[in-house]
């Protein structure tokens, strides 16, 4: 295993710098690890005893395919989710809400393509809200050292817990979190480019620029979420800037900081738009009992004169607000920390959402969009990739007048 | 969430490392690794040249891998279903990178670590 060949691409690496950094004499003296030995090791005796070694054998390169220049295609994977929602008011629903492909590929070690590939909702009707087909991912990374890598292509707008971490069996609940659908209008995906990598121990970064939002898509009810462009002839005239660091240094422990900046109001020549996020959260485990925090707000600059315009000229406004927020706390806790098919986990999630939280002046709040919600239930694994999730949702707002649907949901996901 | 055998197993290693180090045998290092979407921690390893190390990686969710730049590559198993265990001899001093090796989400490229191999103290004191 341990050919002369290998070594001199360890090498390569070792220098970092994408041999950039020219070849400096003192580097003759080729470093390197001594043939490891791999094993793979059951937790308990009784189990399969093959499943390590040939899963490894499976991923093993192929012959002749050990030079950092060969391209290799890294399969197939994705996620899949099948719910089952039944609202108040409303009859029930059954709906194949995401049906996601990732394919990645390997041009040489350095040079790699990532993407992802969303049927929403089973079904894409033009001009239609039944479904979307949605290129959520298509990227190439250039990997230059472990402190800087350069990304470019369709990406993830690097906020919040859930947009980047979206696979259905690594998040409670049926549905993603409101605040990371009316707040953070995950899946949020722009065309961009930028870079990330760890600047020292734990601590790593991404920043890129990006297309921005549309503020003619804004609304009262789901605030950003209609303006996104989703990388489909985006308008460029402004560029987002967005960005994240995140502390992830410590077994259990997970802290992020992320924005997101640009001018929004391209659609409308005098309006002066401008939407600004910041957002804060973590996640902690301990034990089998896991705890999340996520807090967001956004301010929306130019709101006033936007609701006007769009007032005058279709004849609705939108009653946008000049802030939005929202938060959720959560907990869950491994009730049955046994190896699948044996494993099972409860939750329970506050969540606080307003998108009408400050107005632009002449603007009152729509009480019906100042919401509450306990969302509770059950995810039982029957393996680690596969979830089975049944939860209750009470929502509440301000509103004396309207009522908020509660929900019961049923959802299978999952990743392969 | 370390099982109670595993627990003894790395304590063993640790006071066989510390007795077989006290005796001037080669020096031993077990080091764990917790895998998960997307991320290892911890993600860079310091050792001294001539260190015997034991990697052992564990996942919290799914299949992640562990691939050295040398062609190394384990598959870390689901969570709960057990570990990887990589040894090898830190021969000479440089940087090694390892990076995960099985697609395991959108962040999967964000899974990249490295490990430090220094000079013995007492040979970077000699060039000095
Ligand atoms: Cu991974």
């Amino acid at each position: 295993m341990a050919s002369s060949a290998a070594f001199g691409r360890l090498t390569e690496w070792a220098e970092g710098g994408w041999q950039l950094i020219p070849r400096l004499p003192w580097y003759r003296e080729t470093p390197r690890l001594v043939t490891p030995r791999p094993v793979n090791r059951p937790l308990r005796a009784g189990r399969l005893p093959a499943l390590g070694e040939t899963r490894f054998a499976q991923q093993d390169p192929p012959a002749g395919t050990s030079g950092s220049t060969t391209s290799v295609f890294g399969g197939i994977s994705g996620y899949m989710d099948f719910h089952f929602n039944d609202r108040q008011y409303e009859d029930p629903q059954i709906d194949f809400h995401r049906f996601v492909l990732l394919f990645t590929h390997s041009f040489s070690d350095r040079v790699r393509f990532v993407s992802e590939l969303e049927l929403e909702h089973a079904f894409v009707e033009g001009l239609e809200e039944a479904g979307e087909l949605e290129l959520e991912q298509a990227f190439i990374d250039f990997l230059v050292s472990r402190e800087l890598n350069l990304r470019a292509g369709m990406l993830l707008v690097p906020v919040g817990i859930i947009n980047e971490r979206h696979e259905p069996p690594v998040y409670h609940g049926v549905e993603r979190p409101f605040v990371d659908t009316v707040i953070v209008p995950s899946t949020w995906f722009e065309a961009g480019a930028g870079i990330h990598g760890e600047l020292w121990r734990g601590f790593r970064y991404r920043t890129y620029v990006m297309a921005p939002l549309d503020a003619s898509g804004f609304d009262a009810e789901e605030g950003l979420r209609g303006g996104r462009q989703k990388g489909s002839q985006a308008n460029f005239r402004n560029v987002a800037t967005t960005g994240r660091i995140e502390y992830v240094g410590i077994p259990g422990l997970w802290a992020g900081a992320s924005f997101w900046r640009a001018k929004t109001g391209f659609n409308f020549p005098r309006v002066e738009s401008q939407v600004t996020l910041g957002e804060v959260d973590a996640r902690y485990r301990v034990g089998e009992l896991e705890t999340r925090a996520q807090y967001a707000h956004v301010w929306l600059d130019g709101m006033g004169e936007l609701n006007r315009t769009l007032q005058r000229t279709i004849g609705v406004g939108p009653n946008v607000a000049r802030q939005i927020r929202g938060f959720y706390l959560e907990a869950s806790y491994f009730v049955s920390p046994r190896p699948a098919p044996r494993e099972a986990a409860v939750f329970v999630r506050y969540e606080n959402f307003d998108t009408q939280y400050k107005m632009p002046s002449g603007f009152s709040p729509l009480p019906q969009f100042d919401r509450d919600a306990w969302v509770f239930g059950l995810s039982y694994y029957p393996d680690p990739d596969v979830v089975v999730k049944v939860d209750y949702s009470v929502v509440n707002s301000q509103s004396t007048v309207t009522d908020e649907p509660n929900s019961f949901n049923v959802g299978l996901g999952w990743w392969f | 969430m370390i099982q109670p055998g595993s627990t003894r197993r790395i304590i063993l290693t640790l006071l066989l490392a510390a007795a077989s180090s006290s005796l001037g045998a080669q020096s031993r290092e077990v080091v764990e690794i917790i895998a998960e979407r997307f991320t290892f921690t911890p993600s860079k390893i310091e050792v001294e040249v001539g260190t015997m190390v034991e990697i052992h990686l564990r996942s919290e969710d799914t299949d992640h891998g562990f691939r050295l730049a040398d062609g190394t590559n384990v598959i870390i198993p689901k969570r709960r279903h057990g570990e990887a265990v990589v040894e090898f001899e830190a021969e000479s001093p440089g940087t090694y990178r390892f990076e995960c090796s099985k697609l395991c989400g959108a962040g999967h490229h964000f899974m990249q670590g490295e490990i430090v191999v220094t000079p013995r103290a007492t040979d970077a004191s000699l060039v000095r």
